[in-house]
């Protein structure tokens, strides 16, 4: 079986910046306005979701800062020469787990919701199985090859994204995004913590990718860059959503930003069910968030075990991936495996930021610059 | 390898035995008007509602080459009564092939009867709301008659008894006694909210229908509570700044005069004294032509303007004042927003008083609400007399 060979397997500092916004946006934007709105009042929800994402750039800034040190390293080199090698493998384990998990926690979700907004009668074991063949071809391939999907892929979700805010402007109602600044500091701690900074996740892909730029010199720029796609758009969605339902209906609609879509209605009668369009596209935004999460997960565990081949890795993932996918019985135990898995992911990123930056400070391992 | 490759072809073929959700669009029932009665015959506790589908029947539309002049009504009715709304439209499927699709549904006419029962309203609300395949635009309006009745008024224009409806209910530019179509998106921020709100009304009368008047509902029970008249809800659009379009008549000196409102705006403040009285001044800009006059003097000169713009704020004045003391003493309900306005403007004000509203202390209806018109006179038409 001859498998076509890209030239190389590097990426430019280009790729990390639209990498970022690929695996940030996945199932997470369409139920994030009811999170944020059911703690705050108004509109304030912006807040936190400004705090969390000034946050996140600065996260993603300093891991790619970080990273970049070490040019041409994988995550398991460099961290093996600061950490010893024994816990640098067990971090790497800890982020394929993880990696592993959201693969699964995103085509759960999506296949959740598509049955309902979709699929009637369709078993959701049905639509996850599919979805997570998809993914695992597009992983079998070159790595380099996920960059271009991403390349691919982000100017249309964008646009989709925006041309519904657009769109939906004609709904908005001031007075909804009033009052303004009314939200007690309690109810904000709690949603940056809760919702704020989790709506970012995907920053760890840094640690594995930046192996593969050339001149990753311009690459914590290019992270920090990235990440302020998301920022904006969530911000844009989250205040339309309130401006167009309100507080009170944003915090009982459970997936908003797919209402948000069925508003939209190109005047004239001309183009009702918006939101079928608005679906597909979202598939291929959850499509190149499961598929990145994967690869990350075989990344890993491929540095791990160097002398197994990558097919074998992915073919024993895909049924784990799908029975950890499958396994919460409703959707309330996939929300809390949802937010436990994004808090673990958090802490490991934040763990393993200040211990590397902390413990080559001290050994003074050398960046080569 | 290549008896893999087959192997592999086999097991995909089963993948192709077929789709679960498929549904042919012929197959679909689409549904665009949905009644909702109290069912003439009740039996037990619990209320029975008769729920009434529009469904189209393409057939019947006709294609423009053809101009429609087919012998088929382009729309088929069907009414089942029971007490949950899902089962209703479960049952459908079991009367008729195609079985009920609401993702085009446009107007929902619910009968005051059913609306002045307590709760009832709500209830028959939830699967409207909530049902995935329902938008969040259907539009709501009340019939003084029985509900499925208007479902059955044909127009000349618009074959769908439903898009007619619809398609009236949009005419807010040309008459203010119509408020702003009631989307049950904003129906469902109401309920959850529990501020008070207006429903249109519908009248059926002798095979033709008309907006008249709106319904006061009770935003803590979602309760009927009232109806307003259609001159008495142009002063409430004055008073909240939605007129869009509308007219006003009133006696000059001359005789009686017509002013077209093409421009009204308003401006509300509120406060709350130390005594804990609620204050509102309402300020509203009109601006407009002369549409209609019925005497022969000459309009065109500044006093005359000046006069006009006096005698016309005046009757407004007076209409606003009249239903802002029926909503405070008659009704005892603020259904202009003022809550919500004072949640949006006054939050640290609105949290002491939101339990005390229309309720326990009522701080609406002891509220002092005073009402400015400055009405403007643009022009007077294409002519200054007709007649001489």
């Amino acid at each position: 079986m001859k498998r076509f060979k890209y030239a190389d397997e590097r990426i430019s500092e280009r790729d990390i910046m639209i990498a970022i916004p690929s695996i940030v946006m996945g199932v997470g934007i369409l139920s994030m306005p009811k999170q944020l709105a059911s703690v705050t009042k108004g509109a304030d929800g912006w807040i936190p979701l400004l705090l969390g994402g000034l946050f996140a750039v600065f996260i993603s800034w300093a891991i790619a800062k970080f990273a970049s040190g070490f040019q041409g390293q994988t995550f398991l080199t460099y961290a093996s020469k600061i950490v010893t090698k024994p816990v640098a493998i067990v971090l790497s384990l800890m982020f394929a787990i993880l990696s592993i998990f959201v693969t699964a926690y995103q085509i759960r979700k999506i296949s959740n919701i598509s049955q309902q907004y979709l699929f009637d009668r369709t078993p959701i074991e049905v639509i996850a199985l599919p979805f997570l063949l998809v993914v695992v071809y597009a992983v079998s391939g070159s790595r380099a090859g996920l960059f271009r999907i991403n390349m691919m892929f982000m100017p249309i979700i964008l646009s989709i994204a925006l041309i519904i805010v657009v769109f939906s402007v004609g709904w908005l109602n001031a007075g909804n995004l009033m009052p303004v600044l009314q939200t007690p500091i309690t109810g904000y701690t709690q949603v940056i913590a809760n919702t704020g900074a989790i709506s970012y996740l995907g920053f760890g892909i840094l640690w594995f990718y930046l192996s593969l730029v050339d001149k990753p010199k311009k690459a914590p720029k290019a992270a920090a860059l990235g990440m302020c796609i998301p920022v904006g758009l969530y911000m844009m969605i989250f205040i339309m959503c309130i401006g167009v339902f309100g507080n009170a209906v944003t915090s009982n609609l459970l997936y908003p930003t797919i209402e948000l879509a069925k508003v939209v209605e190109i005047p004239g009668g001309f183009f009702e069910r918006f939101e079928s369009v608005f679906f597909v596209i979202w598939i291929m935004a959850i499509f190149i968030t499961a598929t990145m999460a994967m690869d990350i997960g075989i990344f890993a565990l491929n540095a791990i075990f160097k002398n197994t081949e990558k097919l074998k890795i992915i073919f024993i993932l895909t049924p784990i991936i799908y029975f950890v996918g499958m396994f919460p019985r409703d959707v309330m135990e996939v929300d809390l495996i949802g937010s436990i898995m994004s808090w673990l992911m958090l802490i490991l990123n934040i763990t393993v930021l200040i211990l590397l930056t902390v413990v080559a400070k001290i050994r003074g391992v050398k960046r080569n610059e | 390898m290549n008896k893999a490759y087959l192997f592999l072809l086999g097991c995909f073929c089963l993948l192709l035995a077929g789709c679960w959700d498929e549904v042919n669009i012929e197959e679909r029932g689409f549904v665009i008007g949905v009644a909702l009665d109290l069912a003439e015959e009740q039996s037990g506790d619990k209320p029975i509602i008769t729920m009434t589908d529009q469904f189209v029947v393409p057939s019947g539309l006709g294609t423009p080459s053809e101009g429609g002049n087919n012998a088929e009504t382009p729309y088929n009715n069907l009414s089942i009564s029971g007490q949950s709304l899902f089962k209703i439209t479960r049952e459908m499927a079991l009367i008729q092939g195609n079985p009920p699709f609401y993702e085009h549904l446009k107007l929902i006419v619910v009968s005051e009867e059913l609306a002045r029962e307590p709760e009832m309203f709500a209830n028959s609300m939830d699967l409207l709301i909530r049902d995935h395949e329902m938008r969040r635009e259907t539009k709501v309006i009340i019939s003084d008659q029985k509900a499925k009745e208007l479902l059955e008024i044909e127009s000349q224009i618009e074959p769908l008894p439903a898009m007619h409806i619809d398609r009236v209910n949009e005419n807010m530019d040309k008459s203010g006694a119509l408020i702003e179509p009631l989307r049950i998106g904003n129906l469902n921020e109401y309920m959850l909210e529990k501020n008070n709100y207006l429903i249109p009304r519908v009248v059926p009368s002798d095979g033709k229908m008309m907006f008249n008047g709106a319904g006061v509902f009770d935003g803590k029970t979602n309760q009927l509570v009232d109806v307003i008249s259609g001159l008495e809800i142009v002063a409430v659009n004055l008073i909240t700044g939605d007129l869009k379009g509308g007219y006003i008549e009133f006696e000059s000196n001359d005789g009686e005069m017509v002013y077209e409102i093409k421009r009204a705006k308003s401006n509300i403040e509120m406060n709350i004294d130390e005594t804990g009285k609620l204050n509102i001044d309402i300020e509203i800009d009109t601006e407009g032509y002369i549409a209609e006059v019925f005497s022969d003097n000459s309009l065109l000169s500044k006093e005359y303007f000046n006069e006009l713009d006096k005698l016309i704020s005046e009757r407004m004045e007076k209409i606003t004042s009249n239903i802002i003391k029926k909503a405070q003493e008659d009704i005892g309900m603020d259904f202009f927003g003022f809550r919500k306005m004072m949640e949006e403007r006054h939050y640290k004000e609105w949290l002491k008083v939101k339990d005390n509203w229309d309720e326990g202390e009522n701080i609406f209806q002891n509220a002092s609400i005073n009402v400015t018109v400055d009405a403007t006179v643009r022009a007077t038409g294409t002519v200054d007399q007709t007649r001489d």
